[in-house]
Order: C-alpha cells, then sequence, then structure tokens
C-alpha cells in the first residue's frame, strides 16, 4: 500500500504526462475519498434512503481498496455480502416500511456537536495510534498477494496451505478455520429463525393471560412516582431524538 | 444408648425442636388450638435425650476419674461431633515463611460436662415451661407464633451452648438474641412492647459487636477458631483454643495487652446477653413479652450466655488477672445496683427482672476469682438459679393470669386464699432466692460467697493458696507459696495495659467484693419477701381486670390457674427445693463439671479444692438474709400493699432507687439523645444530601447540563455516544498515568 | 510438508483430539436441529419443543459432568481417574479445554436446565412459540460455551457475536409490547456498535502482534514491552505500545459490552425492563457468566505465559500492571454507579438490571485481584479466580431466583411494579420469605449464599494487600465494594419492607395463577440460595478446580 507523501506527491506535481501517474496511487486515493466521504454523508444525512444509498457508495469504495491491497477474495466478499445483500435488504426495507418518523431523522444540534467533538476526538487518536506503527508505514517487503482462492478454501476446512508472511513470529499459531466455517453455520441458523419469528406475525388474535399481564403497562400513578430516580422513557421513536 | 452413638444423640438435641419449630410454622394454621404439639413434643424428646446424654457423661467422667486416681489429674472429657466444614480453604503456600492460617471452620457440635449440664437445663425447663405456656397463652392470636418462636430459641440456644467453635458461638448468639427480640416484641402492637424490643435489639448490639470483634482477634491470635483440636484436609493438626494441646501448653494463651483486650470484649458481650452493668437496661424492660419467654429466655436460659461464654473461655480469663478481676468487679457491682433497685419495684415481673440482673451479677463474680471453685459455684448458681428463677417467673404469670394482665403488686394483695398452689410454689422459690438453708439457693450462694473469701483472705484456704492464678503463667503444683500479686511482679508478666488492669487484683478489692456480695444477699432476701408478702399476704384484694375470670371458684373474682399452669410449678417447686443440697451433698456437680476440658487448664485445675462446707459463711448468709426477711416482715407482712410504703424511710435514696439509678436517664442524655442528635442529622443529611445525590446520580446528565444531557434517556446514540465518551475518559486518565 | 500429512494432522486433530472434548457444543447444537425438525415436520409436532430442548440440555449437561470430573484434581473423579488432560487446545488452538472451560460449560449447561424447566412453569413462551424461543436460547448458550473456551481473537469475535445476536431477538420475544420491541433495537444498535468497536481493536492488536492466537499473543507482547529493541518494530517501541493500547482498550469494550460494565451498561435497564422477566433471568445469568470467563481468559492470555519464565515475562508485567488498572477502574465504577442506579427505581426488573451491573463490578473486582496476583503470587491468584467461579455459582442461583419470583409475581399479580408487591406477605408470605432470602443473599449478608461470594472475592482483594501487589488500587477497590455492600443494603431491602409492612393496594386482584407449580420452582431455585450459604464447600471445591485453569 502506498504511503501518504506519495499521494501527497503525486498531488501537487501536476499536470503529469499519464506515463507519470501512480495509478495506482490514483486508485487509491479515489476509494479513499469516495468511502471516507460517503461515510461522512451518512452521517449527516436526514433522510433514511438516503443513508442507506451513501452507505451503499462507502462500502462498495472499501471493496475497491480490498482490490486494491490484492485482497480479491475479500473484496469479492465486500461486494456480494455487504453491497449486494444487506444494504438491498436495508433500501427494499426501508421503502417498504417508510414510516414518518424514520424518514427524517434528526438529532439534536447539540448531540450533533458533541458527536463531532467526540467523534473528530477518537479519529485524532486512531490517526495517531495508526501512524505510530513504522512498518504500516511503509510497504512490507516480500508480500506476495497470490490472487487465488485456494488458500481460504483450503483454510476453512481446516488446513493451511499459504505459507506464512516473512518476519511473522516465529511462534505464529496457524490453526485452520473449520471450526469458526462450521459453527456459524448454526449461528446463521439460530439467527434467521430470530430474524423469522420477530417478522411472524402473531396468528392468535386473543393473546393468553399471561402475556398480557407481561404487556402491562405501569398504572399512571406509578409513572408519576417514577420520576425521582427513574431516567425518563422517551415515547416515540427510538432513534428519531429530541421528539416530544 | 449403646446402639445409637452419643454423637448421633447429640445432634437430636437441637434438631428435634429445630423439628418442631419448622412444623409449627408449616402446620400453624392447621393445627389451631393445638399448635403446641410440635414444639412441645420436640422439646420433651430434646429433654429425654439430653438427660440420657447427661447420664452417659457422668458415667464417662467417673470412669475417667477412677482411671486418674493416681495421677490426681483430672482428665478432660469432652466428645466433638463435626457435622460439615463450613469453610475448609488449606493455605498450601504460607507467605512470608510465617505460617498463615489455613481457614477451616468446622460446623462441630461438642459435648463435655458443662455442655451436657446446660443441655439438660435448657431443655428441661424448656418443656416445663412449654407446658405452662399452653395455659398461658391459650386463646392468644399468636398462639402457633408463640411455640414456633419458642421452638427457635430451644433449637438456638442449645445450639450455642454445643457450638464448638467461636464462630458458631458468635452466629447462634446473635440468633437467640433474634429469638429474644421477637419474643420482647411479641405482642407488637403494645406500643412499650415495640419497644423494648428495640431497646433489647439495641443495648444487645454494642456486647454483640464486642463478640464479633472478639472473635475476629481470636482469629488473629490463635490462628483457628475452634474450641477442640483440629486436623487439616492436608494431615496438620491445629491446636483448639479450647483444645486438650493447647490447654496442657503453660503458656498456650496470651496475657498482656491483647489477651486483655480479648477478655475485655468477651466480657463486653457477656455483658450484653447477660444484663450486666452498663448494659443491664434493657431486661426489666424485656418483661413486656409473656411472661413464659420472660421465665425461660431472661431468667433461666439466654440471660446465662454471658456465664457459660466466660466459663467456657475461662483459660482465657485466667491468663489476663486484671480482666478477670474486672469480671468479678461488673458482676458485684451489678449484683448491688440491682439489689438496690429492686427493693422499691412495685411491678412484680420487673422486682424478678432486677433480682435475675442482681443473680446474673453474683455469678460473674463468682466466675471472676478463676478458681475452679469459682466456676463451678457459678455454674451451680446457674443451675439452682434456673430452677427457682423459672419458678417465680411462672408464678408471677400465674398471678398476672389470674388478675387479667394486672401485675403491680400495689393494686392486690392476700392472693394466697385465692391460689394456694402458686402462694405455695412462689413461697418455695423466694425461700431458694432468699437463700435460706436448706432451699437451692443457699447452698449455691454459699458456693459463691466462699469463692469470694478464698480470694479476699487466702490465708484461710490454704490449700491451693499458691495456686492463685498470677500474671499470665500457671503456676505449677508444688511452687512456694506467693505473697500477693503485686502490680510489679504482673508488670513483668504481662504488657503494659495488661499490668494497669492486673493491679485491680488485690486481696483488698476481693474483701471489698465479698462484702458487696454478703450485702446483697440481705437485699435480696428484703425485696423477695417484700414481693412475696404485698402479693400473698394481708386482706385479699383482687382488681376488676380480672374480670374474665369472675365465674371462678367460691365465688372469688379470680381463682387458681388451671393444672396445666400448676403442675409445672410443682415441678419446679420441688427441683428448687432439692436440687441444692443434693449437687452440694453429693459434691457431684463440682467433680462433674472439673473435667469441662476448659476447667482442666493446669491454672486453673490447679486450684482445685476438698469440697468443705464453709460454716462461717454459711451463718454470715444466713444472717444477712434473716435480716432481709425480717425487715421486710415488719414493713409488709400482712399489711395492705396499697398503703403506706416503708421506702419513706430511706428518704433521697428512694428516688434514686425508684429511678434506677438514673441509668436509663443518663443513657438518654449521653448516648441517647446525642445519638438522636446524629440521627435527626442523618436523617436531614439523607433527605436532602444522599437524596439529592442519588437524585443527582439519576439525572447526572442534568447536573452536568448539556454535555450528557439525558445520559439513560432511551435513545441509544446518546447510549453510544456516552460510551465513546467513556472510553476516551479512560485513555485520558491512563495517559495521564503514563505521564505522572 | 505435503498435503496429505497436512490432512492427516488435521484429521487427527478434530476426530481424535477436539470433538470428543467439545461434546457439549455438538450437544447444544443437535438440540438446536432437533428442536426446529420437530417444528418442521408435521409427525414430529406433537412434541412440545421444551421438552427436546430439554432432553438435549440434560445430554449437554452430562457431558459437561463428565468432562469435568474427568479432570486431574477433580474433586469427585471419575471411576478411571483424570481421563482429561488439565489443559489441552482444540481445533488447532482456536479453543482451549481447561478446568474454567470444563466449569463454567457445567454452570451453563446446569443453568439451562433449570431455565428451560423456570420457562416452561412461567408460561413464556408459549407453546408455539417454543420452537423459537429455545433455538435462541440454545444458540446464544453454544456461543457462550465458545467465549467461555475461546483461544483466538477470531473466536473470541464470533462467540461474542454468536452469545449476542439470538439475544437481541430475544430481547424483543413480547411482540405485542412496544417496550420490547424497543429493548430489542436499543440492544441490537447498541450491541452492533460496541461488536465494531471490538472488531476494531482486535484488528489493531492483530495487525501489531501478527497473530491472533491468544498465548502466541502474549509472547509477542512480552516482547515488544519488555525490551522494545526489536527486530521487526525497529526500535520504537511506542508507536506499538500505544496501539497495543488502544486495541486492548476496544477489545474490552465488547466484553464491558457483554458484563454490562460501565460506561457501556446503558442497554442493559432498558432491555431487562421491556424484555420478559424470562429473558432478564437468561441475559444476567448464562451472559455474565461466559463474559467473565471470557474476561478472565483474555486479561489471563494476554498478560501472563505459563511457568515458562524468559525474557518477556518481564514485559509482561507492565501489560498486567496496565489490565489491573482497567479492570479495576472499571470495576469500581461499575459497582458504585450500578447501586447508585438502583436507587428510587419503580420497576422490579429494572431495579434488578441495575443490580446486575453492580454485581459486574463485583465480578471485574475478583478479575482485578486476579490479574494483579497473576504471576506474582500463584496461590492468591488461585483463590481469586476460585472466588469468581464460586461467585458466579452462587449468582446463578441468586438471580435465577430472583427473576424467577418476579414472573411468577407478574403471572398472579398482572404486574412488575415494586409497589404492586406492597402487603404481598399476607397472600403470598412464602413467596415473600422466598424474595428475602435472595434479595438479601443479593447484599450479601450471613449465612446465605451471596455472603460466602462477597467474602472470598472481598478476601482475595485483602490478600493482595497483604502481600503488597498494587497495593493502592486494591485498597481503594476494598473501600469501594465495601462501601457498595453497604449501600446497596437499603434499595434491596426497601422492596422487603414495601413487600411486608406496606398496605395490600385495595384494587388488587389476584389471577388464578397455578401455586405449586411455580412455588416448586421457587423453592428449588431458592434453596441452594440458603444451602450453599451454609454448606460451601462442595460448590468450592469445584471452584477450586476451576482456580487451577491458569497452572
Amino acid at each position: 500500500m502506498s504511503a501518504l507523501p506519495m499521494i501527497a506527491g503525486a498531488l501537487i506535481a501536476a499536470p503529469l504526462p499519464v506515463a507519470a501517474i501512480n495509478w495506482h496511487s490514483l486508485f487509491f486515493l479515489l476509494f479513499a475519498s469516495v468511502s471516507c466521504g460517503f461515510a461522512v454523508a451518512v452521517v449527516a444525512a436526514d433522510n433514511v434512503v438516503r443513508m442507506a444509498f451513501y452507505l451503499v457508495l462507502s462500502l462498495g469504495a472499501t471493496a475497491g481498496l480490498f482490490f486494491l491491497a490484492g485482497a480479491e477474495f475479500l473484496g469479492a466478499m465486500q461486494l456480494m455480502i455487504y453491497v449486494g445483500g444487506t444494504l438491498v435488504l436495508l433500501v427494499f426495507g426501508v421503502m417498504l416500511t417508510a414510516q414518518a418518523p424514520l424518514v427524517a431523522i434528526k438529532g439534536s444540534g447539540r448531540d450533533r456537536v458533541l458527536a463531532g467533538i467526540v467523534g473528530v476526538a477518537l479519529l485524532a487518536l486512531l490517526l495517531q495510534a495508526a501512524f505510530s506503527v513504522k512498518p504500516w508505514r511503509a510497504p512490507a517487503a516480500g508480500v506476495v498477494a497470490e490472487p487465488a482462492a485456494t488458500p481460504i478454501g483450503m483454510s476453512l476446512v481446516g488446513v493451511r496451505v499459504d505459507e506464512p508472511a516473512v518476519g511473522a513470529p516465529a511462534a505464529n499459531k496457524r490453526p485452520g478455520y473449520m471450526l469458526p466455517f462450521e459453527i456459524v453455520s448454526i449461528h446463521l441458523l439460530v439467527v434467521l429463525v430470530g430474524a423469522a419469528y420477530l417478522a411472524r406475525a402473531k396468528r392468535r388474535k386473543v393473546p393468553r393471560a399471561i402475556e398480557v399481564a407481561a404487556s402491562v403497562e405501569p398504572p399512571a400513578s406509578v409513572a408519576e412516582h417514577a420520576s425521582i430516580g427513574r431516567e425518563r422513557h422517551r415515547s416515540g421513536s427510538v432513534l428519531a431524538g429530541g421528539r416530544p | 444408648m449403646q446402639d445409637i452413638p452419643s454423637s448421633t444423640l447429640l445432634v437430636l438435641v437441637p434438631l428435634l425442636p429445630l423439628v418442631g419449630a419448622i412444623l409449627t410454622v408449616a402446620l400453624g394454621r392447621t393445627l389451631g388450638s393445638r399448635a403446641h404439639v410440635p414444639a412441645i413434643v420436640g422439646i420433651a424428646a430434646s429433654a429425654a435425650v439430653a438427660v440420657t446424654l447427661l447420664f452417659g457423661m457422668v458415667r464417662q467422667v467417673a470412669v475417667g476419674n477412677s482411671a486418674a486416681q493416681q495421677g490426681q489429674q483430672v482428665q478432660p472429657v469432652e466428645m466433638v461431633t463435626t457435622l460439615w466444614e463450613w469453610a475448609d480453604i488449606p493455605n498450601a503456600q504460607a507467605a512470608g515463611g510465617t505460617t498463615a492460617a489455613s481457614f477451616l471452620i468446622p460446623v462441630a457440635l461438642r459435648l463435655d460436662p458443662l455442655t451436657a449440664t446446660l443441655l439438660v437445663i435448657i431443655t428441661c425447663v424448656g418443656l416445663l415451661v412449654a407446658i405452662y405456656s399452653i395455659g398461658y397463652m391459650h386463646g392468644d392470636p399468636g398462639y402457633p407464633r408463640f411455640f414456633a418462636l419458642f421452638s427457635m430459641f430451644v433449637f438456638s440456644m442449645t445450639m450455642l451452648v454445643a457450638a464448638s467453635n467461636f464462630l458458631l458461638v458468635y452466629v447462634f448468639w446473635e440468633a437467640v438474641g433474634a429469638c429474644s427480640y421477637l419474643l420482647i416484641g411479641f405482642w407488637f402492637t403494645k406500643p412499650e412492647a415495640a419497644k423494648a424490643a428495640k431497646k433489647a435489639f439495641l443495648v444487645n448490639r454494642v456486647g454483640d459487636f464486642g463478640l464479633a470483634v472478639a472473635t475476629f482477634l481470636l482469629w488473629m491470635t490463635y490462628g483457628t477458631l475452634n474450641f477442640h483440636d483440629t486436623v487439616l484436609s492436608d494431615g496438620t493438626a491445629v491446636p483448639g483454643i479450647l483444645g486438650v494441646t493447647r490447654l496442657a501448653d503453660a503458656s498456650g494463651y496470651v496475657g498482656g495487652a491483647v489477651g486483655s483486650a480479648i477478655c475485655l470484649l468477651l466480657l463486653l458481650a457477656a455483658c450484653g446477653k447477660s444484663a450486666q452493668l452498663p448494659l443491664h437496661v434493657w431486661l426489666p424492660d424485656a418483661m413486656e413479652g409473656p411472661t413464659p419467654a420472660s421465665a425461660l429466655i431472661h431468667a433461666a436460659t439466654m440471660v446465662t450466655a454471658g456465664i457459660y461464654l466466660i466459663a467456657r473461655s475461662g483459660p482465657l480469663f485466667v491468663a489476663c488477672p486484671g480482666a478477670l478481676t474486672l469480671v468479678s468487679i461488673v458482676g458485684a457491682t451489678t449484683a448491688l445496683i440491682a439489689a438496690l433497685i429492686g427493693t422499691v419495684q412495685n411491678d412484680l415481673k420487673r422486682v424478678l427482672a432486677y433480682s435475675t440482673i442482681s443473680q446474673l451479677g453474683y455469678m460473674f463474680a463468682s466466675l471472676g476469682t478463676g478458681t475452679l471453685l469459682g466456676f463451678s459455684a457459678a455454674i451451680f448458681h446457674l443451675v439452682t438459679h434456673a430452677f427457682f428463677k423459672a419458678l417465680l417467673f411462672l408464678g408471677a404469670g400465674s398471678v398476672m393470669h389470674s388478675m387479667g394482665g394486672v401485675i403491680d403488686m400495689r393494686r392486690f394483695g392476700g392472693l394466697r386464699r385465692v391460689m394456694p398452689v402458686t402462694a405455695v410454689t412462689f413461697l418455695v422459690g423466694s425461700l431458694a432466692l432468699a437463700g435460706v438453708a436448706p432451699f437451692a439457693g443457699f447452698f449455691s450462694k454459699d458456693e459463691i460467697l466462699a469463692s469470694l473469701h478464698s480470694r479476699g483472705w487466702p490465708d484461710t484456704h490454704g490449700e491451693h493458696q499458691e495456686a492463685v492464678p498470677a500474671g499470665g503463667h500457671a503456676m505449677t503444683a508444688g511452687s512456694f507459696r506467693l505473697v500477693s500479686v503485686t502490680p510489679d511482679a504482673s508488670r513483668l508478666a504481662g504488657g503494659d495495659r495488661g499490668s494497669r488492669l492486673d493491679a485491680l487484683n488485690q486481696p483488698a478489692t476481693w474483701r471489698l467484693l465479698f462484702w458487696m456480695s454478703l450485702v446483697t444477699a440481705g437485699l435480696t432476701a428484703f425485696y423477695t419477701f417484700r414481693a412475696v408478702f404485698m402479693t400473698f399476704t394481708g386482706p385479699t384484694r383482687v382488681p376488676e381486670q380480672a374480670g374474665h375470670h369472675a365465674h371462678g371458684a367460691a365465688g372469688s373474682a379470680a381463682h387458681e390457674s388451671p393444672p396445666v399452669m400448676t403442675i409445672p410449678l410443682v415441678i419446679l417447686a420441688v427441683a428448687s427445693a432439692v436440687s441444692g443440697w443434693w449437687l452440694f451433698s453429693t459434691h457431684g456437680l463440682a467433680t462433674f463439671l472439673a473435667a469441662t476440658p476448659s476447667f482442666t487448664a493446669p491454672s486453673i485445675a490447679s486450684t482445685a479444692t476438698p469440697p468443705v462446707f464453709h460454716w462461717d459463711l454459711a451463718i454470715q448468709g444466713t444472717l444477712a438474709a434473716a435480716a432481709g426477711i425480717v425487715v421486710a416482715a415488719l414493713g409488709h407482712l400482712g399489711k395492705r400493699s396499697d398503703g403506706p410504703q416503708m421506702e419513706r424511710f430511706l428518704g433521697p435514696l428512694e428516688t434514686l432507687f425508684a429511678n434506677r439509678f438514673y441509668f436509663d436517664q443518663i443513657y438518654a442524655g449521653l448516648i441517647v439523645k446525642p445519638l438522636e442528635f446524629v440521627a435527626t442529622l442523618a436523617a436531614l443529611i439523607d433527605r436532602y444530601l444522599i437524596d439529592g445525590t442519588v437524585d443527582l446520580v439519576a439525572r447526572l446528565p442534568l447536573a452536568l447540563g448539556g454535555l450528557v444531557r439525558h445520559l439513560q434517556s432511551g435513545l441509544v446514540q446518546r447510549y453510544a455516544l456516552a460510551g465513546v465518551i467513556g472510553m476516551l475518559l479512560i485513555v485520558l486518565a491512563l495517559v495521564a498515568r503514563a505521564m505522572g | 510438508m505435503d498435503l496429505g500429512s497436512l490432512l492427516t494432522s488435521t484429521l487427527t486433530d478434530t476426530l481424535e483430539v477436539s470433538l470428543p472434548l467439545f461434546r457439549v457444543e455438538l450437544a447444544l447444537s443437535a438440540t438446536i436441529v432437533l428442536v426446529l425438525l420437530c417444528r418442521m415436520l408435521p409427525v414430529l409436532r406433537w412434541l412440545d419443543s421444551a421438552l427436546v430442548a430439554l432432553g438435549g440440555v440434560a445430554f449437554a449437561l452430562w457431558y459437561a459432568w463428565s468432562d469435568l470430573r474427568g479432570l486431574p484434581g477433580s474433586p469427585w473423579p471419575a471411576v478411571v481417574a483424570a481421563t482429561h488432560p488439565a489443559s489441552q487446545e482444540l481445533f488447532g488452538g482456536l479453543l482451549i479445554f481447561d478446568s474454567l472451560t470444563a466449569y463454567i460449560r457445567f454452570l451453563l449447561a446446569g443453568f439451562l436446565v433449570l431455565y428451560i424447566l423456570f420457562t416452561k412453569i412461567s408460561g413464556i413462551p408459549d407453546r408455539e412459540d417454543g420452537a423459537d424461543f429455545y433455538t435462541l436460547v440454545l444458540g446464544s448458550s453454544l456461543g457462550m460455551c465458545l467465549m467461555a473456551s475461546a483461544n483466538h481473537l477470531l473466536m473470541i469475535f464470533m462467540a461474542v457475536e454468536m452469545a449476542s445476536v439470538p439475544s437481541y431477538a430475544l430481547a424483543g420475544m413480547l411482540k405485542g409490547r412496544k417496550a420490547s420491541s424497543e429493548a430489542a433495537l436499543k440492544y441490537a444498535v447498541y450491541g452492533a456498535g460496541a461488536a465494531g468497536v471490538m472488531l476494531y481493536g482486535i484488528s489493531l492488536l492483530a495487525g501489531v502482534l501478527g497473530t491472533c492466537h491468544l498465548p502466541s499473543m502474549a509472547a509477542e507482547l512480552g516482547r515488544i514491552v519488555g525490551d522494545g529493541a526489536d527486530s521487526f518494530y525497529v526500535a520504537d517501541s511506542a508507536g506499538p505500545i500505544m496501539v497495543l493500547t488502544l486495541g486492548g482498550l476496544m477489545m474490552a469494550v465488547g466484553l464491558a459490552f457483554k458484563l454490562s460494565a460501565v460506561p457501556f451498561h446503558f442497554w442493559c435497564p432498558d432491555v431487562f425492563e421491556g424484555a420478559a422477566a424470562e429473558v432478564g433471568a437468561f441475559l444476567s445469568v448464562a451472559s455474565k457468566a461466559a463474559a467473565v470467563a471470557l474476561a478472565v481468559r483474555v486479561a489471563f492470555g494476554l498478560g501472563w505465559l505459563g511457568d515458562a519464565a524468559d525474557a518477556s515475562a518481564a514485559g509482561l508485567a507492565d501489560v498486567r500492571h496496565f489490565l489491573v488498572y482497567l479492570i479495576g477502574l472499571m470495576a469500581a465504577v461499575t459497582c458504585t454507579l450500578g447501586n447508585l442506579g438502583a436507587y428510587g427505581q419503580t420497576n422490579m426488573k429494572r431495579l434488578l438490571a441495575y443490580s446486575t451491573i453492580a454485581h459486574a463490578g463485583y465480578l471485574l473486582l475478583g478479575v482485578a485481584a486476579a490479574v494483579a496476583m497473576l504471576g506474582v503470587d500463584p496461590e492468591g491468584c488461585r483463590k481469586a479466580v476460585t472466588a469468581l467461579a464460586f461467585y458466579l455459582g452462587t449468582y446463578l442461583f441468586m438471580n435465577l431466583g430472583a427473576f424467577a419470583i418476579v414472573a411468577v409475581l407478574r403471572n398472579r399479580l398482572r404486574s412488575e411494579e415494586i409497589a404492586a408487591y406492597a402487603g404481598l406477605v399476607r397472600s403470598n408470605p412464602g413467596m415473600v420469605v422466598a424474595a428475602g432470602a435472595v434479595l438479601v443473599s443479593l447484599v450479601g449478608l450471613p449465612p446465605l449464599a451471596g455472603f460466602v461470594s462477597k467474602f472470598l472475592i472481598f478476601s482475595s482483594l485483602v490478600e493482595a494487600i497483604t502481600k503488597g501487589i498494587e497495593r493502592p488500587l486494591m485498597l481503594v477497590l476494598l473501600v469501594i465494594g465495601g462501601l457498595n455492600t453497604v449501600i446497596s443494603l437499603f434499595y434491596y431491602l426497601r422492596v422487603l419492607k414495601v413487600m411486608t409492612f406496606d398496605p395490600p393496594p385495595e384494587d388488587r386482584v389476584a389471577a388464578p395463577a397455578p401455586v405449586w407449580l411455580p412455588g416448586a420452582l421457587v423453592t428449588a431455585v431458592v434453596v441452594p440460595v440458603v444451602l450453599l450459604g451454609i454448606f460451601w464447600s462442595g460448590l468450592y471445591a469445584y471452584a477450586q478446580l476451576a482456580g487451577t485453569f491458569a497452572s
């Protein structure tokens, strides 16, 4: 991966002949700015559908970064799973269930300022951290990305056929990934069942007594009393702040 | 007996009342007016087992004594049953070279002569009182509750005396306290009862605190809390605090400051439970509870727990002569002051309550002598006192029952015609309490006086003179005569603080204590017979409250109590009459108790004296008693009890006595008022500061303004924000740490 | 190495070493499939999914028990002593089987048995929802088992996700109720955020250390922190250390979320109040046990290399120092805010949520003590882990009991407000006695189980203090723990006060609810709370076994 000074240099020294353009850096710059820019746009946008769209762009650009880094498999997965799957689902979901409180989400100004400050602080911290590691600032020598899915596939059945990275610690334990691969299938099954359960309408019209009991809201007098120590519960949407 | 091992029997003694209590709770409503059945059956069976165990123990002691005839050393007899290990955390690796104590707390019960004696007293007196309660509590809405608590108390008390480590003792020390609290406040709708229960609870906390700290100090000092020697799971043996190994070791007990501190804390605990100065104020008020509870808990058994504790820890005390002397001083002073207060009380139960405090003071005085005679005399008095004081309380209860709840002696009189059985049995009890020969109290009181006398005038008790305990070192038999324990000698022996206390240990002190006790004996006879004369002689008068017994015998408004109440009275009267003579003449109790491990420590065992009847002391005691009775007779015999009292001769002293030496007022001024002030302050702090703080914390977001306004606002993005801020704060803290 | 030998070694490792020690998880997975099959196939429709789940979980419990029993040094060993090695890496180092794994898995399986009985009796879920509910519960428990045995960052992340995601759906189980859906959504969003942060932290750690395998990471860590003179990282070690710190912190965020430690506890009150009491019981007990085990595992895995003392050991002392301060700080704040937050709560479930937070704080105190003594004083460290394991064992009964009482009372009174419990002693004395035992045990008063647990935790702090290990911090923690115990007394006892002294509301309509089964259930859960306070050597012996895992 190219380092930032090179990119800066490429930016400053313009115009340049096409042959002199470091295409790798250019694409990195492109994907990175798309990814970051639309990530900011997701946060800044008020409309859910727009947010979803910006997110698709941001994640798609991230897939491009993976390709640039030589991780073709990861890039493909990123495209298929996030861009192709999750986000399309989200967009459809949002469009189908679009309701007034969700279409426009507005945080309070104070929240935005605070979140901005905190976010910038965190970003500064992470940047500082990331650039403080010397090996991360220069390309690791001798790492040749192998554009093949074989090592990945083999490691998913538990056998590591790829060579360990040069300079990696000797005591590196390199297990195959059969267990996660298998166990995640159980997990996905469970999660699907859960999703189906939440999506399914309850067939019985009259709930049983117990469920009524469980859904009893506190009587008014208690609710008033509750205001002593209990944090206020906002009615309305969970996400929509500042609404009465 | 041969078939069932005595360990099983020992477990049964507390277990049966516990089962009784649980059954009463479970079936109370179903059983209704028969709710007493499980409790009584449980306690009766427990009493039978306890008696069996006592006989077994007596046989064992006799065998041990005859075997050890040549060596002259009494062999300790004990049997320990470990039910389960409550905690067993071995400390495999002791840090820093010192042997860190393994944390081993077994739930172990023990049986030795002391425990066997007390078990029999608790269960037998408990049984009689329980039977009596069938009549006394009849028709009370809380009938099942009473018997459940009663049974629970018998369980806790038997566990307390059978427990074989200090932690277990502490647990059941609290348990009997809880039963006592609940029984004092049995009629909790009565404000006095609720107040009395609260008072008993609070005062007892002071004592319990002493026991808790003492337990902790014992753990720090001896590395174990067990009475008996134990073997750890890894095979190492730990000598118990009162186990045979440590007892045989002449330097096994710590004297000096630490030892004294432990002893003083134990004394504080004992003072709380046994209502000794300055913690005696709760007991008179505790009479608000049902009379049977007063009889069993606040006269016969629970209040003697302090005596038991000090007797059991005898070797610890003997190693700290100063603390030991203080036990006697506290005891004799309490005895005198309580007796003085008792002389002017008009409430029959309160007279008995002060008498109980006074008699317990006697026992303390006797324990403080630190001699074998003193210890056995205290337990002897404990036994006889249990009989006659229970008898007196039950008699008072019988009077109260007939009088429709009235217990003020000025409002009735001449009851001997109305309730002859109660009158006769009460008289027997009074004779025993007053120490009139040949009733029980005479003999036990004589022994107590003898034990005090032996310390005050050592020369006249030559045989055991050299073994008077001194300065934390047990004297070996045959060492030459020690002139007296001078402060200098004890300073060499103990630490600084210990020796300052040890300065109390002077023959002059003991002489004073002896005289105080003798005066108390006279006062005891006086107030006892004052009560007898006021209640049972003079013209017959019955208060109008005795209404519900209007259909009683002979057309009188009141009548004798039913047989279920009088039969226990008769049994207790017989015991009060003969137990003293029997136990003294055979010298059985003293010999038996001498085999208790705690009393076989060389420092105690070497003070053994041949059984002697001290004619001189007996005569002095009898004279004192006679004087008291004569004065009482002059003042009250045959007179109307509501007439002018002879107290007017006391002048200002009467006010002092009647106000109980202003103890309550002093406490109110010195402790309660400041505490109330603190409590008010605390309430204010609670209202404004704590509530404010809580509000602040719950609304911390609010307080911190817009920054984290709705911390728990229900808005998930704020939660996330707060989380990130928290993380950044942690980073800041870490950075600050790394910098600084 | 040729492919053939690679395959053979993988097969051997999987079939002969790993799977026999993976039976508990296999049983849970099989149960999930069975529950779904029974729901799907018309022939098996008549089978109650609760019964199927119970059967499967019983198998899991049996396996967990035999795994525990087969360990060397087990208090009650199998017929042939020690059938398992004391410590065994499974699946090429992704998981580890040792006494801590076995103990936590046994707790979890035992909890599941009780829990399924509890839900069956309390009526949530009803039969129709049973299959979904138990699938989610079992799936989540599977993740928790993996949390207890994870030995690799990948597995740690997966296990946390596997435990969390099904519980988001569980929180939304009461579909008719708005608060429940809201709780589920909040939980999911917050959980996703925490998972993201954790993943970022994991990638930072893995990036710097070049491995995800905990012991290998510890070795690297020791090297980097130890001397800084490192061939790979070229002299300036300040950079990696900062990244490592940040990575560790971000990973701690994920764990703190699972533990509901402040400041990542916000989901807890809302979720507990919104979700059914049954779900609350699951989240507060099982989740907590797994999270504590994982925290211990990560802290020990990163902070200690075993007895092999080499050059990196010195560097790890600094790592431990960092961890102790991080955990200790979090523990102190969590305890305090949890207890203070519980004041003034009017809803019993919300109160229990804060109580859960506070107890997470107490547990973290124990973790801090354990990490402080790690490697310095093996005996003390073992005792601290023992205390934690014991605490989890008793906490299982205490909190399950508390939530069972809430559920039973909800069925009877149709309310979960504390005010609705007023004067309950007159109509349901047994339930009040049970509630008293549970609440007093949660405070930590003798002679109940909670006292022993808290006592053990505090005594391990004292042990660290007396041995002069991290003394100022441990002293502060001890004081804070003690103060918190005092604070907590009041809000627990206030519930009891309401139950006994307050007059019952006039308009109370007691629902005609069955008495015997709920009564038996509450008794079965509460009796151990009392018994474990009196006879605790048995459980303690097994907790001690768990404590030996690091040696």
